[in-house]
């Protein structure tokens, strides 16, 4: 009868142990590196993630209890000091696809949103890896098994991980693994600048993609506006001072014809020297933008001077089907981008 | 080596040589101000390495800045001469 017992009891922890599976995501980096890492909020400050995953990779999750999630450190010739954070994470579902993630945390929180997880989670001290293969041994993860189980049932998921510091526990070399893509837009610049800000103009590149953000970037005069102008290229450069800006022979060029003209603020963060502002367009998730493109060029209010046009073009929508929206724990926005993520592991039963 | 949330660099570098940035969030640009120089945007590769390169300029310093919102967070690098 004993024996039988103990006979009971290894089947019933072996169908345990089998039943607790795990899914890798992304698929491709289960058991080797990928190219980039990304930060653990509350390793050093208190930040807010999100992850955001596409239903492409949850097709074996759907109808099961997700029990814990992983992130495995990234492949480099560093050890990880050990530390901990107080972390808060919650999970939700969506069925809005990734691509249509917003910069705006709340938006992005599915109705059926639970809170798996409230507590300390330990950063373990990892010796150096030099991959491309690390394992996902103790030593090598962050773990986070749910107080709460999340029961999915399909659709976009949302695992949204809120991190303190905590005081001597700091761990700022603690990167962990992500994947990340290279842009699939372009932007060439055409000139036309003059004056201090003539080449301060920028685009993100990379969010110059079917379902991610494009953002524009001048450097001008400190707490004045300048404008983005924005639409199809002139055929011909038409100098400034031809519609009443500036002096002539200056250089200053107008290179596009503008659809629309968006004033932005520019705020002294870097100095004195120069301000720094940014405009931001969303590109819808539509698969049929890609390849439009248009110019933006900016026009510095108190300068009277333009600064180079840069000629951009919408590329095809990343193969990633996860973003990664990252800010100040307190803050309503943060950071969106939708060509890289976290490589994580999620534990199901 | 010294780090923030953000960013990751040596306290210095050579004069004349090469230093790297490590970009520990999902930023795609950091801000470079080095002398001589004006100040410049620069595309941080997916591998979230950025390689900047370092003026003849002992004794000046980089700054390395990444600009989320109204927040900045930015590391300085000491420019040093080049060991003979």
């Amino acid at each position: 009868m004993k024996a039988l017992a103990h006979g009971l009891s290894f089947v019933a922890l072996a169908a345990a142990a089998s039943a607790q599976t795990s899914v890798t995501i992304p698929a491709a980096h289960a058991a080797s590196d990928a190219v980039r890492h990304l930060w653990l909020a509350g390793a050093g400050d208190d930040m807010r993630q999100q992850v955001l995953i596409g239903a492409s990779h949850l097709g074996a999750l759907v109808g099961k209890q997700l029990t814990a999630i992983e992130l495995r450190r990234d492949a480099n010739a560093d050890a990880y000091p050990a530390g901990a954070a107080h972390w808060t994470v919650t999970v939700s579902s969506s069925s809005a696809d990734t691509y249509d993630a917003n910069r705006t945390f709340a938006a992005n929180v599915g109705a059926d949103a639970v809170q798996v997880f409230d507590g300390q989670v330990a950063f373990p001290a990892s010796p150096a890896a030099a991959g491309p293969a690390v394992a996902w041994t103790a030593d090598n993860v962050v773990r986070v098994v749910f107080q709460t189980p999340f029961a999915y049932s399909g659709g976009r998921l949302c695992v949204d991980i809120t991190g303190a510091a905590v005081p001597g526990l700091e761990s700022y070399e603690w990167l962990p693994d992500a994947h990340s893509e290279d842009p699939t837009g372009a932007a060439v610049t055409l000139g036309g600048g003059c004056g201090p800000f003539a080449t301060q103009a920028y685009v993100d590149d990379y969010g110059l993609s079917v379902g991610s953000t494009a953002t524009f970037t001048a450097g001008g005069t400190p707490n004045f506006f300048a404008f983005a102008m924005t639409g199809p290229a002139l055929a011909a450069p038409v100098p400034l001072s031809l519609i009443g800006w500036g002096a002539p022979y200056t250089g200053c060029a107008i290179r596009v014809d503008p659809m629309s003209v968006t004033p932005v603020l520019l705020p002294d963060l870097l100095g004195a020297s120069m301000g720094v502002g940014t405009w931001r367009i969303p590109i819808p998730n539509d698969g049929a933008l890609q390849g439009l493109g248009f110019v933006t060029q900016w026009l510095d209010w108190a300068t009277r001077t333009t600064t180079d046009a840069i000629s951009w073009t919408v590329g095809a929508r990343y193969a990633l089907d996860m973003a990664t929206v990252e800010g100040d724990a307190q803050a309503a926005a943060g950071h969106l981008v939708t060509n890289t993520a976290f490589v994580v592991r999620i534990e199901h039963q | 080596m010294q780090s923030g949330q953000v960013l990751k660099a040596p306290s210095t570098a050579p004069a004349g040589g090469a230093v790297q940035v490590t970009v520990q969030a999902g930023v795609h640009e950091v801000w470079v101000d080095a002398p001589g120089a004006p100040y410049r945007k620069q595309r941080v590769p997916r591998s979230g390495r950025v390689t900047i390169a370092v003026p003849n300029a002992p004794g000046e310093v980089i700054a390395v800045s990444v600009v989320r919102g109204a927040v900045v967070q930015t590391v300085l690098i000491s420019i040093v001469a080049p060991a003979p």
